[in-house]
């Protein structure tokens, strides 16, 4: 599994700014929204949170054609099913090695975005550690919705319009446990939210686990 | 021992090729010959259990594969017309990847001289050619200890040289014990093992 992940993160980083882009891709989107509805700090402040949730939703999109889509072409995908190793642990080593080149960053790169949004130091810290609860759950959705349409032509859009649904509720309790302290929720506020994520992880895992090795099969069988 | 037991094949609701059986014992190497599209990759990844056969069995020393695949990818290596190679990494970065996916490292040493890719072990992938990337491929059956190989065209893009050299690796498995199926459309210069014509069984329109 580890020589998966390893061998993962080299081709990113060896694919000329790849990796750059999503980054580039999450800040443009989260400073656009500035141009578009004026300065207003207070408004700026209320939406800030959001915005940047929306803007890592779908810069992880950008992330899911390359899951598989070279080992597929390559024939790596298929000597891995033939290997004597347990297919979940493929899936397992994908999500990881995409929330590694995908999500990590943007756990990081959020605290500079939120500064657009004039947001204090005790909000952008409780942001960070929302989505560094929340954006593994959106690699392991993300990996699923790549399965399911490997070997697809043009898959990039059925990917992303697969996978936007079903990130709603990490949205939903992310955006939430990020806001519990800006909006001065209380203290069983963010316990929901926060084991509203932990939970929707702990379902989506298993199931993106046992879908996408399925889905490998299957798409190999053609 | 492998025994193919009245395999059909199905692809997209197109019978290929029907009850097609065959046993094959230690030592056996076995060319798969026939016209394109007759099946003989559908048959090699039947035989990988990459794809479940429409109707028959397939049994490994005596055991239906379908009730323990994991030790039965323990004891094959297929390697199809994609050569599995990441072309963004060296050449080395990939030979290391298969050893610690299912390789032995301890054999590393011996399979780079053999098929002589030293000089190529620091170039990344795309910049060999076709011919050179089927070579890193191959080495990979040095480092492995499958007792089964599947071999589809193994010899397709190499040079004379290496082609024989691959031929005598096939030829050294099957005296060691190990059993090798290949497909082929060169004329089979081991002159050893059976060859079966998989037309005969084909039928696909």
């Amino acid at each position: 599994m580890l020589a998966i992940i390893k061998n993962d993160i080299k081709t990113i980083i060896r694919s000329k700014g790849v990796m750059l882009s999503y980054v580039i891709f999450f800040i443009i989107i989260a400073s656009l929204f500035p141009f578009s509805i004026g300065n207003d700090a207070e408004i700026l402040k209320s939406i800030g949170v959001g915005v940047v949730w929306v803007a890592a939703l779908l810069s992880s999109t950008l992330t899911l054609n390359r899951t598989f889509e070279e080992d597929y072409d390559n024939g790596t995908l298929e000597q891995l099913i033939l290997a004597p190793i347990m297919p979940s642990l493929i899936i397992l080593a994908k999500i990881i090695s995409n929330w590694l080149v995908s999500g990590l960053p943007i756990v990081f790169v959020s605290a500079l975005v939120s500064l657009i949004y004039d947001l204090p130091l005790n909000q952008i810290l409780i942001l960070m550690l929302a989505l560094l609860l929340g954006t593994p759950v959106i690699s392991t959705i993300g990996v699923m919705g790549a399965a399911f349409t490997v070997g697809l032509k043009r898959a990039g859009v059925v990917t992303s319009l697969l996978v936007m649904p079903l990130y709603i509720p990490v949205l939903i309790f992310g955006s939430g446990l990020s806001q519990s302290v800006i909006f001065g929720y209380d203290s069983e506020q963010f316990m929901v939210n926060m084991v509203g994520i932990i939970f929707i992880f702990l379902i989506t895992l298993p199931l993106s686990v046992w879908s996408s090795a399925l889905s490998l099969k299957i798409a190999l069988e053609e | 021992m492998l025994t193919i037991d009245n395999i059909t094949c199905e692809r997209g609701g197109v019978s290929i090729f029907q009850n097609f059986s065959f046993t094959l014992g230690e030592r056996g190497l076995l060319v798969l010959r026939g016209r394109n599209g007759c099946g003989k990759t559908s048959l090699l990844k039947i035989i990988s259990g990459m794809i479940p056969p429409a109707d028959g069995c397939i049994y490994f020393d005596g055991e239906n594969i379908k009730k323990d695949m994991d030790s039965y990818r323990k004891e094959i290596l297929y390697l199809g017309h994609k050569n599995g190679l990441n072309s963004k990494l060296t050449v080395q970065e990939n030979l290391d990847f298969w050893c610690e996916i299912s390789g032995h490292a301890e054999m590393m040493n011996a399979a780079i001289i053999y098929f002589d890719i030293e000089n190529v072990l620091e170039m990344p992938v795309y910049m060999l050619s076709q011919g050179w990337q089927r070579r890193i491929a191959l080495t990979r059956l040095m480092l492995s200890s499958a007792s089964l190989w599947l071999l589809d065209e193994p010899l397709a893009n190499l040079d004379a040289d290496v082609a024989e050299m691959v031929l005598k690796l096939i030829a050294t498995k099957c005296d060691n014990g190990g059993m090798v199926i290949m497909s082929s459309h060169k004329e089979n210069e081991l002159e050893i093992g059976m060859e079966i014509d998989v037309s005969v069984f084909c039928k696909r329109i």
